[in-house]
Order: C-alpha cells, then sequence, then structure tokens
C-alpha cells in the first residue's frame, strides 16, 4: 500500500477535502449550503456549546481515534486527537476547553485517582508552598491527558488535572495553560492559576507557578543537569484573544478583559 | 502660542510620570516596522501641474508599556521614535517623536462585551528642510470597539488634533501656517481569517487643510494662510508653489491587510483615499499605499 493510499495518512490531500467539507457540515442532514457559507463567513459568536457538542471549530485535518472528525462528532475522556499542518481544533470536553494547534498529538484519559508524586518533595523543599502542594494532592477525580508533540492551549474547571508530555509532567488546577512538546523540550505558560511544574526525569527539577497573567513561561529540558531543568522562557504562540474563546464555550470569563495588545501580532494603527 | 507648547511639554512630562513602572502587572513590549509606500499627491494639490508623487521610506520603534489597574481596565503609555525618508522630495524628510497614554475599559469580561478608550498624544515634528512644517501634535481620542463575531470586530471613535507650528519669530506672516485643528469621526470594522485580518475605516475630518500649489484668486481669497512653500519648490514654468490653510471636510478611506507571520511579525499593506472638499470650492483627492513589515518583542 502506497502512502498515498494508506487511510491513517492524515495528510492524504483527498482525505483534506472530505474532511474540510465534512467539518464545513457539506454532508449534514438538512444543511442549508449558503446559510452555512454565511455563517462560517461572518463567523460565530463564542457561547456554552449545547450538551453533546463537542467541537466549537475545525480547520482542515482532524482525527478522533483515527477517524476524521466534523463539528457533530463527539469527544470523551480516553479519546486521541491529532491535527494535520495547517490545521486546528477547537473543542470541550466536560467543564475544560482545547485549542489543539497544527501538527498536534494529544490523547486524554480520565483516571479516578492521581497522587502528585512530586507534591510531597516541594514540601520539603518549598515549605512556604506547602498549601499550593496540598491543594493540588486533594482532588478526588482528575482527568489526565498526553501531549505527544505539538501544542495545546487549554482553560480547565476547578477539578485537578495532570498533563505530561515527553519530558515533563505538570500539575493544574483550575487554570488557562499552554503547552507545547518537542523531542528536546517542552513549554509551559501558566496563563493564569496554579500549576506544578516537574520534569519527567529528575525528580529535582519541580517548581510551583502562581501565575495572574503570564507570569512565568517555562522551558522544561530533557538534557539538562539534574535540578536545572526547568528554566525561563519567553511568551509565545498563543493569545489572550483564544484564552478568552475558551472560557466562553464553557461558560466562564478569564480573569483579565485588558491585555494592551502585548500578547498579539503585531498590527498598525491607522 | 507659548502657553500652548507649555501645556504640550506638561502633557508630555506627565506621560512619563505616570509611565514609571509601579504595578505588579507592567508588561513591557516594543514595536519596529519598516515601510515602503507611495504618495501620488505629496503636495495634497488641485490642480494636475501641481500634483507630484513620491516613494517614502518609513522606519519606526515604539516602547509600550500595559499598567493593568485591574481585571477590567489598564492603561497603555508609549514612547515612539519614528523617520519618514523621500525619495525625491528630500526635504519633506522628517523624524517624529511621541508620547501618548491610552485608558482601555471593558466593564464585562466576556468575549463579545464593548470596550471602550481613551487616549491623548503628543509628538514632535522636525524636517530635514521645512522650517514651516516643523511643529507639535497633540491629539485626544475617545474610542468604542466590540467583537460581533470570533471574525468580526468593530470601531468607532472621535478625536480632536491640533497641530502648532514651532517658530522662534512670532508673528511674522505665514509662520503660523501649520497651525491647524481638525476633528475627526471614524468606524472601522476588521475582519479576521486564519492568519490574516483585513480591515477597513471610513473617517470624516472637519476643519483646517494644507494644500500646496499655484496661488490662484480662488485660493488666496478662501485661505485662512498663505505662504511659499519652502519644501516642495516651484513648478516646471519656474511659478512658486505656495502652501496655504483653508477650512474644509475630508473623507478617508483606509482598507488593509495584516498577514501574520508569527506571533511576533507580520506582513502589512494599507491603501488610503482622501478626498477633501474646502472652502472657496476647492478639492483634491489624493492615494497612497504602503507594504511594513512589523515586528513585535519583549
Amino acid at each position: 500500500m502506497t502512502e498515498r493510499n494508506n487511510p491513517n495518512n492524515i495528510d492524504d490531500p483527498r482525505r483534506d477535502f472530505l474532511v474540510k467539507a465534512l467539518a464545513a457540515g457539506v454532508y449534514s442532514a438538512g444543511a442549508a449550503i449558503p446559510g452555512l457559507v454565511v455563517a462560517d463567513f461572518f463567523g460565530r459568536k463564542p457561547e456554552k456549546l449545547p450538551k453533546g457538542r463537542s467541537f466549537y471549530r475545525i480547520e482542515g485535518k482532524v482525527l478522533v481515534n483515527g477517524k476524521a472528525a466534523d463539528l457533530n462528532t463527539v469527544v470523551t475522556a480516553n479519546d486521541k486527537l491529532e491535527t494535520a499542518k495547517g490545521s486546528k481544533a477547537i473543542f470541550v470536553v466536560g467543564q475544560d476547553a482545547f485549542l489543539l494547534k497544527e501538527k498536534s498529538q494529544l490523547k486524554l484519559s480520565a483516571k479516578e485517582k492521581f497522587k502528585k508524586r512530586l507534591s510531597n518533595k516541594v514540601k520539603k523543599k518549598e515549605p512556604q508552598k506547602t498549601h499550593v502542594a496540598e491543594q493540588l494532592q486533594d482532588s478526588a477525580l482528575v482527568n489526565s491527558m498526553r501531549l505527544v508533540k505539538g501544542g495545546v492551549l487549554t482553560v480547565f474547571g476547578k477539578s485537578e488535572h495532570e498533563i505530561s508530555t515527553p519530558t515533563a509532567s505538570i500539575g493544574i488546577r483550575g487554570t488557562g495553560v499552554y503547552f507545547e512538546s518537542e523531542p528536546e523540550r517542552s513549554y509551559v505558560c501558566t496563563c493564569y492559576g496554579i500549576t506544578e511544574l516537574a520534569a519527567s526525569d529528575d525528580l529535582d527539577s519541580t517548581e510551583i507557578i502562581q501565575s495572574k497573567h503570564h507570569d512565568a513561561p517555562r522551558y522544561i529540558l530533557k538534557d539538562a543537569p539534574a535540578g536545572q531543568k526547568i528554566i525561563p522562557a519567553p511568551f509565545k504562540n498563543h493569545s489572550d484573544l483564544e484564552l478568552m474563546l475558551l472560557e466562553e464555550l464553557v461558560g466562564r470569563t478569564p480573569p483579565f478583559a485588558v491585555s494592551g495588545d502585548n500578547y498579539s501580532a503585531p498590527r498598525r494603527g491607522y | 502660542m507659548k502657553k500652548r507648547i507649555m501645556i504640550f511639554h506638561l502633557t508630555l512630562l506627565l506621560s512619563l510620570i505616570l509611565g514609571i513602572p509601579s504595578s505588579y502587572a507592567a508588561r513591557p513590549f516594543f514595536d519596529l516596522g519598516i515601510d515602503v509606500g507611495h504618495d501620488n499627491n505629496i503636495g495634497r494639490a488641485e490642480e494636475d501641474s501641481d500634483i507630484l508623487s513620491d516613494k517614502f521610506l518609513t522606519a519606526s520603534v515604539s516602547a509600550n508599556y500595559l499598567h493593568q489597574i485591574d481585571y477590567n481596565s489598564g492603561i497603555v503609555f508609549k514612547a515612539l521614535a519614528e523617520w519618514i525618508d523621500y525619495q525625491h522630495y528630500y526635504a519633506l524628510d522628517h523624524y517624529v517623536l511621541g508620547l501618548s497614554a491610552t485608558y482601555r475599559f471593558k466593564p464585562d469580561l466576556t468575549y463579545t462585551a464593548p470596550w471602550y478608550s481613551l487616549g491623548i498624544t503628543g509628538k514632535r515634528l522636525e524636517y530635514h528642510d521645512s522650517e514651516l512644517r516643523n511643529g507639535y501634535t497633540l491629539e485626544a481620542q475617545a474610542m468604542a470597539g466590540k467583537r460581533f463575531t470570533d471574525r468580526v470586530m468593530g470601531k468607532i471613535g472621535l478625536a480632536h488634533h491640533e497641530r502648532l507650528a514651532r517658530t522662534d519669530e512670532e508673528g511674522l506672516l505665514g509662520e503660523k501656517l501649520f497651525e491647524t485643528q481638525t476633528t475627526k469621526a471614524f468606524v472601522g470594522m476588521d475582519y479576521f481569517w486564519d492568519k490574516f485580518i483585513f480591515y477597513g475605516q471610513y473617517t470624516f475630518q472637519t476643519g483646517d487643510v494644507i494644500s500646496t500649489g499655484r496661488a490662484t484668486r480662488k485660493v488666496v481669497l478662501a485661505s485662512d494662510e498663505i505662504q511659499q512653500d519652502d519644501a516642495i519648490g516651484r513648478d516646471k514654468n519656474n511659478n512658486i508653489r505656495w502652501a496655504y490653510r483653508l477650512k474644509g471636510d475630508t473623507h478617508i478611506g483606509d482598507i488593509g491587510v495584516n498577514y501574520s507571520l508569527s506571533r511576533a511579525a507580520a506582513l502589512d499593506f494599507t491603501v488610503r483615499a482622501v478626498e477633501v472638499k474646502a472652502a472657496g470650492g476647492n478639492r483634491y483627492d489624493s492615494y497612497s499605499a504602503h507594504l511594513g513589515l512589523l515586528y513585535r518583542f519583549k
């Protein structure tokens, strides 16, 4: 079988056409095509998605558990999502909303409970932050996910979550967070809220971030001396506007309204 | 005159004092820009024989600082420097130094809630070889905007603009030629699509306008001030070109597209059309276009 004929090839151009058509709702029963085109042209007012709906927007090729997704596809807490080059997916699972960037793989999973394996160590090292570690440990039900590659912007509800990448493990509570996963490093921006960062293979590299507005982006490195794998990073590749949109989809608002344009691409005043 | 310049300097000083970092949410960021453009009527002239076109290059840098007051409001301070270089009419080359402060308020944190802003901007203009044009500008602006959907955003605003001439020799005829006052209202729309922002704005402006050309009877009778233009020179028949100030209404249309190369860089292309209907039946129009590379860093 050639790569072009491989049904699992997410970059097949024929699949691209089909997926885009599905995403636009062209094959939906009763779809009024001119209406859809007009609605898509003018965009949509972001609001809480109705029950049974997961996707707010699909651009390009998006797979859920290996199958092409459309706006009617339901994402559950144990699904695997994948985006191709130039593609993007905005979706909601429960009280959490996600913006999955291009060339990304995200594996969601629901766990009964997880223990923050690093919290006790952090407690010993940084007694002033004990209450944060305790807060992170107190949760009863936690969703976890693994970002294999790419980037994902997330806003979470009150419950506790854990995200892992090839180089990092991040505990999260009631937070907006942006992650990127590369083979040699991970990027984590705690847009607001509390996160606990840890290098996957180094118990000495940990940090608790308490952020109000992108205060402390971090890289978590694969190859660095023990205890020095978490280093400061620049703000990059996400925006306040995206956070506002995600929060709107789950009926919340972010804790800021004015950003002064400093978290968006430059444009001319006119 | 001196009193107005003193007010200008006090405004700049106040902006600097207010801009001193003091809050937890201090957010400095910097913008760089380089533009190439073409203006088909640099003197804003009416007669074909006076209409002169030129190309220009613009380089700009600004330092911006967000002082977030609370979740709903903040002030953005900006210090900017800009250099405009004309290909042929180099007397019009000039630099601009400016300061601005803009207060922004969004009472509701939701995505489509309206936002409001009040801003003041002061600039100093220094020309390569045009004493008439040297001076200061002050602008106060009020604006409101709203996102209607995730693709469409609109805004409306009002602004008052004053330009002050900078001269050491008060009382000479024409020295205050470039002292102008204008008031404008504008409405604009942005359309977001993938990495593109398509934008357009219509502005109606009323007040003083300045044009350069031969001093016809119509112009002389209608103008408030008139003086030999020290930058644009004479026409091909060696007639003096005069700069004159008139009362008039100006219609300005801007359309443009911004393409985001990354979160830090963008290409921006804008076309502007201007039509002026001034006192005494004087009318002129002009078109300009410019392409810029913009870069932002923190």
